[in-house]
């Protein structure tokens, strides 16, 4: 377990290491400076320029001291969308409010998906399953702009007769500019939780092991929730774990959609910007948050379910 | 007693063997004459050899949804296509004077009644203003009063917040409550008025079917050949993951050993790389990389098939390449590890085959199953993060419609011009429902042990 638990960790910061250098040698490779769009300077500045921010030296030099910062928690400072500011403060700022419009959305999208999957699973071959499959693979099937417009377009003012909730993201209006942005950025997690959850249920209830909890005479209620269901969310879990990284940093679209002022929107903006140690910061950052919660949910699975071997590779 | 009746009697009663003599006392003369062709092939239907394909396809006409799916897939490959051949309009034309149309309008008369209206609701209270000072005058002279300049100012003031209220009211006028009071009806397909009036001079004018955007290009063409970048995106990512997906898992598993140990590390690796951040990433740094590519002169094959795709296309399929064969290579790796224990294949190798051929002919072959169902289920998803990307402007180049972009501009006029939004968004959702669903019965029909 120890051996493992290190070698996955090694594995992940490898992973981390090599998201910063791609993200570092990506950027670097785009033609052009960074003082390009303001007043052309003279040479003079555009020396002193390069020579404070270090880009006077070549690239394996400039990576190099670019990942000691990251270790020391330097992202760099903006360079055009907040100028001067560091954007370690930025993303301090920006991800609570990602992440709790994130951990709302997860949560109905849980809530819901894993119920619905059940209940298909029960009522298989049904009308209720039937539904329930439709409106599933429509759901993974819609981009998310398309859900957050449409309720948009509904919800929020396109017909005169409801406007229940505001277009524009606004905290202090409490829950009511939660619900569209929740909706929509839960809505693709909860279609897929639930087909997850629906053919994983399917598949254990087709175990031996749910025939002798029958045979013993168990109830039904305890054979689903006690053996069927616990096995089941076994898939689930490995779906939710990048999955809950992701949605806590923001849903890029729904963010841009709702003006959240979260990480998600301002990362889209630096790109939209070419604000370039920005795009660089927020990406790292996501990627390892993502990582690392690819890590947890791959130990988290070995305490789920001993009979996971996890020091074979692969499948 | 014969000794042909003493064998009769001893036969056993429980015995199995038919009675030849009463079979024999049924048969006729006819029944010993060559089968007709007819009864022929109805003895060879029976046991006809069925293969793969024809087994997969029979299951698939069977599933009613993928049948539907296709029907879909293959309408819309007409509609992308085909359509555009049809509409005289180009995505890029800019039809002026036809801006804004909504995908219905109203004849020619009825816009005529409705002008009319209006302009009768808005003449009435406005009086001309020199007639008014005139009449003053002539009031103010009969008095015996001398009429001032600021009289007539103040006159003039009076009519003319006289008049601004007028106009205001003319502008309150709803022109829907108004066509709806009239009884106008809506028609459908979009016409601007002078295309009405060509029209009516006897003309044919293509009707603008889901109306025009604010340049006045129209929507329908613009929505085909959206559905034509995605259609082709999904399609060349999805061959693009399987040659590269197929390629390293299958040399992957077939070498084994320390090859597949270091292999397998890099698949590690990719994996767990979060693939849509780093797909924005390469979107947005290879733009301008590409984009300096094609301008700084010369040319050559490469460059020519660069700036045809446009920058944004090629690095989404860069993105695709690096990223998204790991689930394809991940797949055929474990179909090959099962496949390469299997008896022909030791034969081939005991037959001198090389490690190329073997895989070639034996071990895809044998997997050529999965290789299906992988690939038709990545086409969605590569429509799915085309849609994405250019919906965030990193997807493909301007000129170039695409359902995504499209979206996004429609979002600045949402709610008058609602249809902008909704037309790219249900067509672009129908489509990924349709791969997906279309998908989902290949998998069925191909891998029945996977069939839920």
């Amino acid at each position: 377990m120890g051996k493992y638990f290190l070698k996955r960790l090694g594995m992940a910061l490898l992973t981390i290491l090599l998201v910063a250098c791609v993200t570092f040698l990506l950027m670097n490779a785009v033609p052009g400076s960074p003082w390009l769009s303001e007043k052309t300077p003279s040479e003079t500045t555009l020396a002193a320029l390069n020579a404070k921010y270090g880009l006077d030296q070549p690239v394996p030099v400039q990576l190099m001291k670019y990942l000691q910062n990251l270790l020391h928690g330097d992202f760099g400072v903006s360079l055009k969308m907040q100028k001067n500011r560091a954007v370690s403060s930025i993303i301090i700022e920006m991800f609570p409010i990602s992440a709790k419009v994130g951990a709302l959305a997860l949560l109905w999208a849980v809530l819901v998906g894993v119920p619905l999957g059940c209940l298909a699973a029960f009522k298989r071959g049904k009308l209720t399953d039937s539904i329930l499959r439709v409106v599933c693979t429509v759901g993974i099937s819609m981009p998310s702009f398309v859900v957050a417009s449409a309720l948009l377009v509904v919800f929020a003012g396109g017909m005169a007769t409801f406007k229940f909730f505001p277009t524009i993201f606004d905290a202090s209006l409490g829950w009511r500019s939660y619900v569209l942005p929740c909706f929509s950025l839960g809505f693709y997690p909860m279609c897929y939780t639930a087909r997850q959850t629906r053919s994983a249920m399917l598949d254990s209830l087709n175990q031996e092991y749910i025939k002798t909890a029958r045979a013993k005479g168990l109830k039904n209620k305890k054979i689903i929730f006690k053996h069927a269901l616990r096995n089941a969310l076994i898939p689930v879990i490995t779906y939710l774990g990048p999955q809950v990284a992701f949605t806590l940093c923001g849903g890029f679209v729904v963010e841009s959609v709702f003006s959240i002022p979260g990480l998600g929107r301002y990362m889209v903006q630096s790109i939209q910007n070419r604000d370039y140690p920005v795009i660089m910061g927020t990406t790292i950052f996501i990627a390892s948050f993502i990582i690392l919660m690819n890590l947890v949910v791959d130990i988290l699975y070995k305490v789920a379910d001993p009979r996971i071997s996890l020091t074979k590779g692969g499948e | 007693m014969t000794v042909a009746e003493e064998k009769k009697m001893k036969r056993c009663p429980v015995s199995l063997q038919p009675d030849i003599e009463s079979l024999l006392t049924d048969l006729t003369e006819d029944d010993f004459s060559p089968a007709s062709k007819q009864e022929k092939d109805d003895f060879i239907q029976d046991r006809q050899s069925v293969s793969y394909w024809k087994d997969a396809w029979r299951r698939l006409k069977k599933n009613i949804v993928a049948m539907v799916a296709l029907g879909v897939i293959i309408f819309l490959f007409l509609f992308a296509f085909v359509g555009p051949l049809v509409v005289p309009y180009g995505y890029e034309q800019f039809n002026s004077g036809a801006e804004n149309l909504f995908p219905y309008h109203y004849t020619l008369e009825d816009q005529k009644r409705l002008d009319e209206e209006i302009a009768a609701r808005s003449d009435s209270g406005t009086v001309d203003v020199a007639e008014l000072i005139e009449q003053a005058k002539a009031e103010a002279e009969a008095k015996g009063e001398k009429f001032t300049k600021k009289d007539e100012a103040v006159l003039r003031a009076q009519a003319k917040v006289a008049a601004k209220k007028a106009s205001d009211n003319a502008e309150e006028v709803d022109p829907e409550a108004l066509r709806k009071e009239l009884g106008i009806k809506k028609h459908i397909f979009g016409y601007s008025r002078a295309e009405l009036e060509r029209k009516a001079e006897g003309e044919k004018v293509f009707p603008h079917i889901f109306g025009t955007d604010m340049y006045g290009r129209d929507i329908l063409v613009r929505v085909m050949f959206g559905a034509r970048v995605s259609m082709s995106v999904g399609v060349f990512a999805a061959l693009l993951v399987l040659v590269i997906g197929a390629l390293y898992g299958s040399i992957s598993g077939y070498c084994g050993g320390r090859v597949d140990a270091v292999m397998q590390r890099i698949v590690e690796l990719i994996y767990a790389v979060p693939e849509m951040l780093v797909v924005l990433l390469i979107a947005t740094a290879m733009k301008p990389i590409l984009t300096e590519y094609v301008n700084s002169g010369g040319g050559g094959p490469i460059k020519s098939f660069v700036s045809v795709l446009g920058p944004n296309l090629i690095s989404l399929f860069i993105a695709f390449g690096m990223l998204y064969w790991v689930t394809m290579s991940r797949i055929i790796r474990g179909q090959v590890l099962q496949l390469k224990q299997q008896e022909y294949v030791t034969a081939a190798r005991a037959l001198g085959a090389s490690g190329g051929r073997i895989i070639r002919r034996h071990l895809l072959p044998n997997c050529i199953g999965q290789i299906v169902v992988t690939t038709c289920l990545q086409i969605p998803s590569a429509i799915f993060l085309e849609s994405f990307l250019s919906y965030l402007g990193v997807g493909v180049s301007a000129p170039l419609p695409s359902l995504g972009s499209m979206a996004t501009d429609a979002l600045s006029g949402m709610y008058t011009y609602t249809y902008r939004l909704i037309i790219p968004a249900i067509v672009l959702s129908i489509m990924i429902l349709a791969f997906n669903l279309f998908g989902d019965g290949l998998r069925d029909a191909l891998d029945p042990k996977l069939k839920k």
